[in-house]
Parts: C-alpha cells; sequence; structure tokens
C-alpha cells in the first residue's frame, strides 16, 4: 500500500509541476515546422520508421527474460551453494549459445 | 482500503485496456497496453507478490517499448495522425469477447478459491528461488532450452546480415498492383549490386554517414533515420532529372497519384545508370494512405517495400 | 514519519540536482575551459523558465508535456528505495533492485516518448537509437545488482547495505562500478552514451524543446543522476555506512562523488556511433558482466 501511495505520490507531484509550469507559444507555421537545419521535411516524423537493430531487439527480449529467473537464484544462492552454482551455470552456458550465434550472424550492430 | 485500490487499480487496468484500441497510434496503443500491465502488478503488490509484480511492471516496459518499435516498422500507418480502427472481425471477437468473459468469470464466481494469506515477514522471493533451483528445476533449465529456441529463430528469421551474405539477396518484392513492378527496389539483373554494400553496418552513426549508403545501394526503402536527413541533400526529383512545378521544391501538396505513376513507368528493369537512383522514386510514392491533415508529410516518405 | 522522509528526500533530491548542475557547470575547466559558480545553473534555469514552449506542428501534446515529468517522478522513485540511513528507507521495497530495474525500463521509454511526441525528425532519430542502446544497457545493470545481491542474500536494498558492513563491494566486486557507471551514463543521458540527445543530431530528443519543457527535462536528467548516484552509492560504496557522521550525511557524500564520477566519466569518454557503441556493450561488457557476476558468486560463496 504505502509502495502504491508513494509512486502515486511522486508521479502525480512531477506531472502537476510539468503542467503548472507550461507556458505555450502559438507558434506560426514557420516556427512551428520541424527544425532540419534549414532543409524542409518531406515526411513527418511519425511514419513507419526502419530501426535498424531489429535482431538485437528480440534477442534482448528472450534474454530479458531469462535475466527475471536470476533475481530469485541470487536470493538463495549462498544457501544452496554449489548446486545454484551449477544449475544457473548451465542455464546461462546454454542461452550463451544464442547470444554467440546472434554475434556471429552479426546481429549487434545496425542491420 | 486495501480493496478499494485494487478495484481502482482494476478499473485502471481496464480503462487503459480499452484505450488500446481507441487510440490512432500504435506507439499510444502500446504504451497504453503497459499502462493496462503496471495496473496488473500494482494488485500483484498488493497481493504480496512484490517480485511478481515489480518484474511484470520491469517486463511489460521493455516488451511494450519493443512491440511500439516493431510496429511502427511494420504497419502502414503507425503514426496517429490518420484515424485508424484498431477493431476488425467484429461478430467474431464479440463472441470471443463474451465467451473468454463468461469462462473467466464463470471460473472466478463457481471455483472455491483458496484464502491464506501471506503470514507479514514471510520471504516470498527466497520461496520463489527455492522452488525454482528444487522442484521446478527441469522447467526452469526448459525455459532455458525453449529462450535459446527463441533467440535462434529469431536471428534465422529477422537477420540480415550473416555468414553467407544479405539475407535478401536475389529477392524480389511483390508487385504494386498484380503482376506490376516489383516495389521498392530493382530487380536484380546478372551483376547487380544489391548485395554490395552491406558494409555500412559496422559504421551507421544514427543517420549521418548512412543516408547515402542507403540510397546508393540497398534500395530499402523503409522509412529510415537516414531518410530523414537524407533527403535534405538528396531529393528523389533531383535524381530524376525531372522536377516538375507541381512537386517542385517542397513538396507541399499531398498528390501522390500523378506523382508515383510518372516515376512507376519511367522506372523498370534496364535504364541501367539513372534508373538505379530512380528506384528509390516509387518506394516513397507509393504511400497508400491520404493524410487528409497533411501536415508536413509532402506526397513522399512512404515506402512500398513490406518486408 | 513517512511525509518527513519523503519530505527529505524531496529537499536531498532538489540539493543534489543542483549539485548536479554545479558539476556540469565546474567540468569544462577541466579541458580548459571556464568553469562558473555555484549560481550559474539557477541564473541557467531562470533564463528557461520566462521563455514560451514553441509548438511543433500536430505534436502527441500530452506525452510532449509529461514525458519530463514522467523522467523526474521515475528518478525520485528510484531514489525512494535507497535506504538513508541504517535499516530506514522511504519505501522498504524487499526487491528494491527490480524496481530500479523497472525505473530503467520505464526511462528508456519515457526518452523514446520523449523524442517520439514532438512530431520531428531529429528527436525521432535521437529516440529510436535512444532505444537501440538504452535496451541493451539494462543487461549489464541487471547481472550488476543481482552480483551485490548474492552475498546479501536479498533483493532489498537494506539488506545489501547490511551485508557490506565488514568490506564494501567496491571491494569484493571490484567491477561492479564501473560496469554500472556506463548504466548511469546511458540513464542520465550523458557523454558517451548520451545517444537520445547531442551536437550530431541538432539536440535529438531535446531539438524542438525550449521554456519549461526544457527546464523541467534537465531538471529530470539531474534528478536521475543524483537517485543513480544515490542508489550506486547505497550498492557498492556502503551507502549510510560511516564512522562518526551520522548516516544520511555519510548517504550525501558518497552520492556527491558517484556523482563526480559520472560527470567525469560523461566528459573523459570519447563518444561513438551507436552502431558501435551496440557492438561494445553485447561484444564486450556483457561477457564482463557474465565474468563479473561469475566472480562475485565464487566470493560470495
Amino acid at each position: 500500500m504505502d509502495a502504491l501511495l508513494i509512486i502515486a505520490a511522486w508521479t502525480g507531484l512531477a506531472a502537476l509541476a510539468a503542467w503548472g509550469m507550461q507556458r505555450q507559444a502559438g507558434a506560426t507555421a514557420p516556427l512551428a515546422a520541424p527544425f532540419l537545419g534549414g532543409g524542409t521535411p518531406d515526411t513527418h516524423a511519425w511514419q513507419r520508421y526502419h530501426f535498424r537493430p531489429y535482431t538485437m531487439a528480440l534477442v534482448f527480449i528472450a534474454f530479458e527474460m531469462e535475466m527475471m529467473f536470476m533475481y530469485p537464484w541470487a536470493v538463495v544462492f549462498v544457501r544452496e551453494g554449489a548446486k545454484a552454482l551449477a544449475e544457473m551455470g548451465m542455464f546461462l552456458g546454454i542461452l550463451s549459445v544464442g547470444l554467440l550465434y546472434g554475434w556471429r550472424e552479426g546481429i549487434f550492430r545496425w542491420q | 482500503m486495501t480493496d478499494l485500490a485494487i478495484i481502482l487499480l482494476a478499473l485502471f487496468g481496464v480503462w487503459t485496456g480499452w484505450r488500446v484500441f481507441r487510440v490512432d497510434s500504435m506507439v499510444r496503443a502500446s504504451f497504453a497496453l503497459m499502462l493496462s500491465f503496471i495496473a496488473t502488478a500494482g494488485i500483484g503488490l498488493l497481493l504480496s507478490a512484490p517480485y511478481i509484480g515489480v518484474a511484470t511492471v520491469f517486463m511489460m516496459a521493455v516488451e511494450m517499448l519493443v512491440m511500439a518499435i516493431f510496429m511502427v516498422m511494420f504497419m502502414m500507418n503507425p503514426a496517429g495522425l490518420n484515424p485508424m480502427s484498431m477493431v476488425h472481425q467484429h461478430r467474431l471477437s464479440i463472441g470471443a469477447g463474451v465467451v473468454a468473459f463468461a469462462g473467466l468469470g464463470a471460473a472466478v464466481l463457481l471455483s472455491d478459491l483458496p484464502d491464506s494469506p501471506v503470514a507479514p515477514g514471510t520471504d516470498v522471493v527466497a520461496q520463489l528461488g527455492f522452488e525454482l533451483l528444487g522442484p521446478s528445476m527441469l522447467i526452469f533449465e526448459t525455459a532455458g532450452v525453449t529462450l535459446l529456441a527463441t533467440m535462434l529463430g529469431a536471428v534465422i528469421l529477422s537477420s540480415r546480415q550473416g555468414r553467407f551474405g544479405m539475407a535478401d539477396h536475389g529477392s524480389r518484392p511483390p508487385g504494386l498492383e498484380p503482376g506490376g513492378a516489383p516495389a521498392g527496389r530493382r530487380p536484380e539483373k546478372g551483376g547487380g549490386h544489391g548485395h554490395g554494400h552491406g558494409g555500412h553496418g559496422g559504421h551507421g552513426d544514427g543517420g549521418h554517414g548512412r543516408a547515402s549508403d542507403d540510397h546508393g545501394g540497398e534500395h530499402r526503402g523503409h522509412m529510415s533515420d537516414g531518410d530523414h536527413e537524407g533527403h535534405a541533400g538528396y531529393s528523389p526529383d533531383g535524381a530524376m532529372g525531372a522536377p516538375g512545378p507541381e512537386h517542385g521544391a517542397t513538396h507541399r501538396t499531398p498528390a501522390k497519384s500523378e506523382h508515383g505513376g510518372e516515376h512507376r513507368t519511367a522506372h523498370g528493369p534496364g535504364h541501367a545508370p539513372q534508373d538505379q537512383k530512380a528506384a528509390d522514386a516509387p518506394q516513397e510514392d507509393a504511400a497508400p494512405n491520404a493524410d487528409p491533415h497533411a501536415h508536413h508529410r509532402k506526397g513522399t516518405g512512404h515506402d512500398g517495400d513490406d518486408t | 514519519m513517512s511525509v518527513l522522509l519523503a519530505a527529505g528526500v524531496l529537499v536531498a533530491l532538489a540539493l543534489g540536482i543542483w549539485l548536479g548542475a554545479w558539476f556540469d557547470r565546474l567540468a569544462p575547466a577541466l579541458e580548459g575551459g571556464r568553469a562558473a559558480g555555484p549560481m550559474a545553473p539557477l541564473r541557467d534555469w531562470a533564463a528557461l523558465l520566462i521563455r514560451d514552449q514553441a509548438e511543433t506542428e500536430a505534436p502527441d501534446r500530452m506525452n510532449r508535456l509529461l514525458a519530463p515529468a514522467w523522467y523526474l517522478a521515475l528518478a525520485a522513485i528510484g531514489l525512494s528505495v535507497v535506504p538513508v540511513a541504517e535499516g530506514l528507507a522511504l519505501w522498504h521495497s524487499p526487491v528494491g533492485i527490480v524496481v530500479w530495474g523497472s525505473c530503467e525500463a520505464l526511462i528508456v521509454i519515457t526518452v523514446f516518448l520523449h523524442g517520439w511526441s514532438p512530431n520531428a525528425p531529429f528527436p525521432l532519430i535521437g529516440a529510436y537509437r535512444y532505444a537501440a542502446i538504452g535496451l541493451p544497457v539494462m543487461l549489464p545493470s541487471m547481472f550488476v545488482l543481482i552480483a551485490a545481491a548474492l552475498p546479501a542474500e536479498s533483493l532489498s536494498l537494506i539488506a545489501i547495505v547490511d551485508s557490506q558492513r565488514d568490506s564494501w563491494n567496491l571491494v569484493r566486486q571490484p567491477l561492479g562500478l564501473p560496469l554500472f557507471l556506463v548504466v548511469g551514463l546511458t540513464l542520465t543521458l550523458r557523454g558517451p552514451l548520451d545517444f537520445a540527445g547531442g551536437v550530431d543530431i541538432a539536440g535529438g530528443t531535446s531539438a524542438e524543446e525550449s521554456g519549461a519543457g526544457l527546464f523541467l527535462w534537465q531538471v529530470a536528467r539531474l534528478a536521475t543522476l543524483v537517485a543513480f548516484s544515490a542508489l550506486a552509492a547505497a550498492v557498492f560504496l556502503g551507502g549510510p555506512l560511516g564512522p562518526l557522521l551520522p548516516g544520511p550525511v555519510w548517504l550525501a557524500l558518497k552520492t556527491a562523488l558517484v556523482m563526480a564520477l559520472t560527470v567525469l566519466a560523461g566528459r573523459l569518454i570519447a563518444r561513438t556511433t551507436p552502431s558501435r557503441m551496440l557492438h561494445v556493450l553485447w561484444v564486450w561488457l556483457l561477457p564482463l558482466s557474465f565474468a563479473h557476476l561469475a566472480v562475485s558468486g565464487m566470493v560470495a560463496l
């Protein structure tokens, strides 16, 4: 309960500050046009966008999901000892294969 | 008090879930869905499942960001400037919704729900860890193998560059109309240069140097960051050598049809030197949706390359 | 009590923001530039606050207005789980480091929204390339924090601080703080990892910002710097533990130290392209974090 109150309070406070401070100026059309270093845009900015490291994003999701298992593991690591080390070693070993494969296929850069 | 908080969170979750289908933009929809998950996570916190609750926020934040990115990358109208309906197959979806609601509601009302409050001071995270390393060990390791399969599948299916050259080497995108010329890219002939310019991958710098690479080499035709900047120094019309008055310097008019037609006729296999550059033009003219707002989409910028 | 503590956190955050801004104005002296006095940040902010916020063409108004607010709020939430004295935090979360991880993920989203909402090319480029870097940076962060949780046998920051009575994690896990600084640089949009902003794309996500919006964004960046530094101080430098002086003072001193380190690292490390940075993150920093976790595990056993 405290947690939710704290989150709500900070969020509300920050949003109120942003809302209270704003001083919107009615911009004329040239002022409102997006800055392009002197050029005029041929597109609007919300169109389809080729996110270059897209394969990295997919692999990241899988890897991050795996990391979620590590938090509870970390808590019992010392108590479980070698067993925990072996199991997580195996788990991470399996997943490193995926990373190595991705590296070899060159996904960790702009496609 | 806790009950009230749970009810409020549930209502917030339902409202944001409803917003997912009402907003005009994939980015807004994704993050509305994320808010819905955050509300669920809040309920998890209140149900003495701190790790599951907070981890839900963590996972969903990351996943919704990636989902937003992929939606914008793949959908024809991801922006939010055009009105859009997220609802399809009304009858089927209404039916499925009613059945799911009735089923879940019946499950909640009819089943004998356990009532075992967690004793204060219980280390639930440690219990989860012991479960993971003990009885559920096999499930845990299987999850590892499944995630490995996910990674491999993602790399195999989506990675463009690899050990054996570009994945789309020699591939032809479908025509803009049935039997028409391939959209986006020039069909390769003999010693076409479609796969020769992959080297920019290692040094792309978020838009600057890559614009020239994109236009000179692989006519991928996505709305890339390169495209944004590229147009400052590179105009498809200039490359065509025929800047008509109606699409002059600024492309103010959303006059796509005649613009596109002109390019498409001029473009075809065999116009070697000029055509390489011109191949950019049709992909940009393939904007499928007229923009009623006509803000600053000046008739170009969309791509017909539905990869 | 909680209200008092919250007010204390708020005051500490405000002071930290000012200190961080001053560090930023002092840092040019390293390169032969002019250092400014402690009042300079306040003058900068006042100048920003009296300016108008220019409207862009068809923006997403709500997200444009609120992205800086979410950023600021996430910094405050992250700071709330940091123990200010032994056994005392505003939010006694049993999963403090996961809360911080969630704040990291949401900060990446906030920066993305900040670049996406003005509907202008340069901010959009900043948003996407920041997302490309911000996502994988979370992996070293998770590894480092999990490694710190091993000897504490808990995900709670209070327990992590408590586990450092004999020796700080900085000694037991020497790679932790340098790796975590990379995370800090990313979260606070600084130096080599500031792919959201930067002169190469005319200010990136802030290219269209002015006035109060820009002010709040800068303040939120600094607030994240404070929250990150306080967390790093708690995880690696023993937080409020220390002789003679009371706990909160120790935490404040250590936080200021990490802030200065982060500002320095942001000034001294060279920038590179996002593609190369992506490669560095996955091919160098991630295996390094693996090794860090393995070594920390051995030491903890």
